[in-house]
């Protein structure tokens, strides 16, 4: 036991001392929350529209300050709407004269145009009918039928946010920190002491498991404190999670260090491996978004299921317990199959 | 300047030995780029997204049925979504929550009945779109359907001879700042290629330098025949030569697998591409001054990277900012160069006056030059 303390402790140091890997497993996601939180946060804000008015106001005036989803931005004249628009300071344009209106949007939006482009015909239909005097005869009501009642863009994106320090604080850790001590003839050393292989594993994955408990933790608070965003955790599912994924971290680590020899080459594919499954696993962008084969790619992928147990066990999503548990068995199997194996083929290298 | 020359070669010999340079310098912005375009670039064309709808009607008058088929005829003519037909409300509603299917459109059972109605001018008839606020996906999906139901909306009324089949107005829609519509590949191009001279230029400065220093090879150039300028020249030589080999392989991956048809070969282009070299390089030597040792070096660029990428607008447009972050986005290097590269390119137009990119950055390089001359003692006594 003594062993062990030594190790836990003298890992805590090295992360403590270790400026590169204390930003990539706490600073990170920090920076992360606040970067999505203020730059795209505020998706669910009403959408600028530059408004001039050469013809009659109404009925178009009354017509756009009825629509919470537009914020309406009075301009003098069409040269001071495309000086506007170029420079982004709105959204997009409508020039109304009376007999023609017309909708300006700037031409490198290439992501944004398509949602304006909608809001540009629902504003036109809803002129058609005022102009004629009619009322629409259907109304499609828009009803939010998510598991949280007040689930915006950050309430998905956090959970995401988080599972990424959890994964890579094992990951990293085993996979570079392992090969690096087996390279420089540390580890050789160390298991020539009493110290037992399984100690050392241990110590070292402790370590990385309560990291993946801090990162979790500041990451949920700086988003209640900073963007309100407040989830409905189920504490047991969250902190069972948190830590049979921590030790698929290790694991992963773990299977990254069997199969490559060197520390450069060991970082090369964690980076690799984590860098894809960020972009796969609907953290940043929605799985429908993807092309189907990518899609069928991230199926694949841990972190795509990892992500969607945090949003269940923190109240975003429904999901059946079947496969809640299956996600945590499944990581918490990884960690204790491949840690042991990476222990024993160190015993053996030694 | 033979030695210059041997120098460079000998960097550019040990970018291309190191695993994680060749992943982050290299490997990277390419698999960025693919993963963007794969994206981003299908939705621009139409490619089916991996929606799937669910409609359930519950009425068995005229109205439900057509605008029941209307949703049919969408998904199968334009593959824009999966449709699966679902015969109970509660089984909808339950699939949506549990994100089975991104939205539903929920015709009542009185939906005929409430539109002959609304036809006499009564309430209108109301349609449930279901769907998970705050996904992006369920959140398009939503708006898909809910524009649908619009166009089934003015069919209704042309059809009863309520609504004029033409329209009182004209209806343009224009798009300003680019000669033509403006192709995803061609709008993130340009801000990969500045992403990667940036991360090039902030990470391999602290790595030539500061661990050179720290471990003693830098002691060791400098009591050979070589000046330190001769040192410095020699790293931003192998340094330009690398940069070169990367903007190229971006932009042959986004011209010959993504169809980009910018060209970088124009005047202003080049110019920036020149300052997207030296303004990370600089900035690179910043940092390398201000830490005292690699670990402190390296964690400082990592705090700056990321926050820089996103506000400088390299990937989305940043628009809606609070005034700090205006503040902060107004002095980043990378806002300039990506805007100004992105104007040189003919794709939109900087939101700044187009003077102040070149001052902005020309004065990132020489405050940064100022402030590394000062502070980077090369640690030896010759």
């Amino acid at each position: 036991m003594k062993a062990f303390k030594v190790v836990f402790a003298s890992q805590v140091r090295i992360f403590l001392r270790d400026r590169i890997d204390f930003f990539l497993t706490l600073g990170l996601p920090i920076v992360f929350i606040l970067l999505f939180g203020f730059i795209w946060g505020g998706g669910e804000r009403p959408t600028k529209l530059g408004l001039v008015l050469l013809g009659p106001e109404e009925p178009l005036l009354s017509l756009l300050r009825e629509r919470a989803d537009l914020a309406i931005v009075r301009l003098e004249s069409p040269e001071d709407l495309s000086e506007a628009v170029k420079k982004r300071s709105v959204d997009f344009g409508l020039i109304w004269d009376g007999e023609k209106i017309s909708f300006l949007f700037e031409a490198s939006r290439v992501q944004d145009n398509p949602s304006y482009e909608q809001l540009a015909r629902g504003v036109a239909a809803a002129l058609e009918l005022r102009l004629q005097g009619r009322e629409s005869a259907v109304l499609p009501e828009k009803v939010h039928a998510g598991k949280l009642l007040q689930a915006s863009w950050l309430h998905m994106v956090i959970p995401g946010i988080i599972t990424i320090p959890i994964l890579s604080a094992g990951l990293f850790a085993v996979a570079s920190r392992v090969t690096s001590m087996r390279e420089r003839r540390i580890l050789a050393q160390l298991l020539v002491t009493p110290l037992s292989p399984a100690f050392l594993i241990l110590g070292l994955g402790l370590v990385r498991i309560l990291i993946a408990y801090l990162g979790a933790f500041v990451t949920l608070f700086l988003g209640a404190l900073v963007f309100g965003v407040r989830f409905l955790i189920r504490w047991d599912l969250f902190l069972i999670l948190v830590f049979a994924s921590g030790l698929g971290g290790l694991g992963f680590g773990a299977l990254i260090a069997l199969l490559v020899r060197r520390p450069g080459s060991a970082t090369f594919l964690a980076n690799l491996f984590l860098q894809v499954m960020l972009f796969l696993s609907g953290i940043y962008f929605p799985l429908e978004f993807l092309p189907p084969f990518l899609r069928t790619v991230s199926q694949f992928l841990p972190l795509t299921h990892l992500a969607q147990g945090m949003r269940f066990a923190l109240g975003v999503v429904e999901m059946g317990s079947f496969e809640f548990w299956g996600i945590t068995g499944g990581f918490a199997f990884v960690g204790i199959f491949l840690v042991p194996l990476l222990a024993r083929q160190a015993t053996r290298s030694a | 300047m033979t030695k210059v020359y041997a120098l460079a070669k000998a960097f550019v010999r040990l970018y291309l030995r190191e695993k994680e340079t060749l992943f982050w310098f290299l490997l990277f912005p390419l698999l960025l780029l693919s993963l963007l375009c794969l994206i981003f670039g299908r939705m621009e064309e139409g490619g089916g997204m991996g929606f799937t709808v669910a409609v359930v009607n519950l009425d068995r008058g005229l109205h439900g049925a057509i605008l029941h088929q209307m949703v049919k005829d969408l998904a199968h003519s334009t593959e824009l979504f999966h449709l699966v037909e679902v015969e109970e409300k509660g089984d909808v509603e339950r699939m949506v929550r549990e994100g089975r299917v991104s939205a539903a459109l929920l015709i009542p059972a009185d939906f005929s009945e409430s539109l002959f109605k609304a036809l006499g001018m009564a309430q209108p008839a109301q349609v449930k779109i279901l769907y998970r606020r705050g996904e992006a996906g369920s959140s398009l999906a939503a708006n898909i359907l809910s524009e649908l139901v619009q166009t089934y909306n003015r069919e209704v009324l042309i059809r009863a001879g309520l609504l004029s089949p033409i329209p009182p107005f004209k209806l343009e829609m224009a798009l300003i700042g680019a000669r033509e519509r403006v192709r995803y590949v061609d709008f993130i191009l340009p801000g990969v290629v500045i992403m990667g001279l940036f991360v090039a230029g902030l990470f391999s400065v602290p790595s030539a330098v500061v661990l050179a220093k720290e471990v003693g090879i830098l002691r060791q150039y400098l009591v050979a025949p070589l000046t330190p300028a001769g040192y410095f020249a020699g790293f931003t030589l192998g340094h330009f030569v690398f940069c070169s080999l990367q903007v190229f392989l971006i932009w042959i991956l986004g011209r010959w697998a993504f169809g980009a048809s910018i060209s970088p070969l124009r005047p202003l282009a080049i110019l920036y591409l020149l300052l997207g070299f030296f303004v990370p390089l600089s900035v690179g030597f910043l940092i390398s001054a201000w830490a005292k040792t690699t670990g402190g070096a390296f964690a400082l660029a990592n705090i700056v990277n990321l926050p820089l990428q996103f506000l400088g607008g390299l990937y989305f447009p940043v628009t809606g900012l609070p005034k700090f972050l205006q503040g902060l986005m107004a002095i980043n290097p990378l806002t300039h160069l990506g805007e100004g590269l992105r104007a040189a390119l003919g794709i939109g137009e900087s939101a700044y006056p187009s003077w102040t990119g070149p001052v902005v950055l020309l004065l990132w390089i020489l405050l940064s030059a100022i402030f590394a001359t000062k502070r980077l003692g090369f640690g030896v006594e010759r």
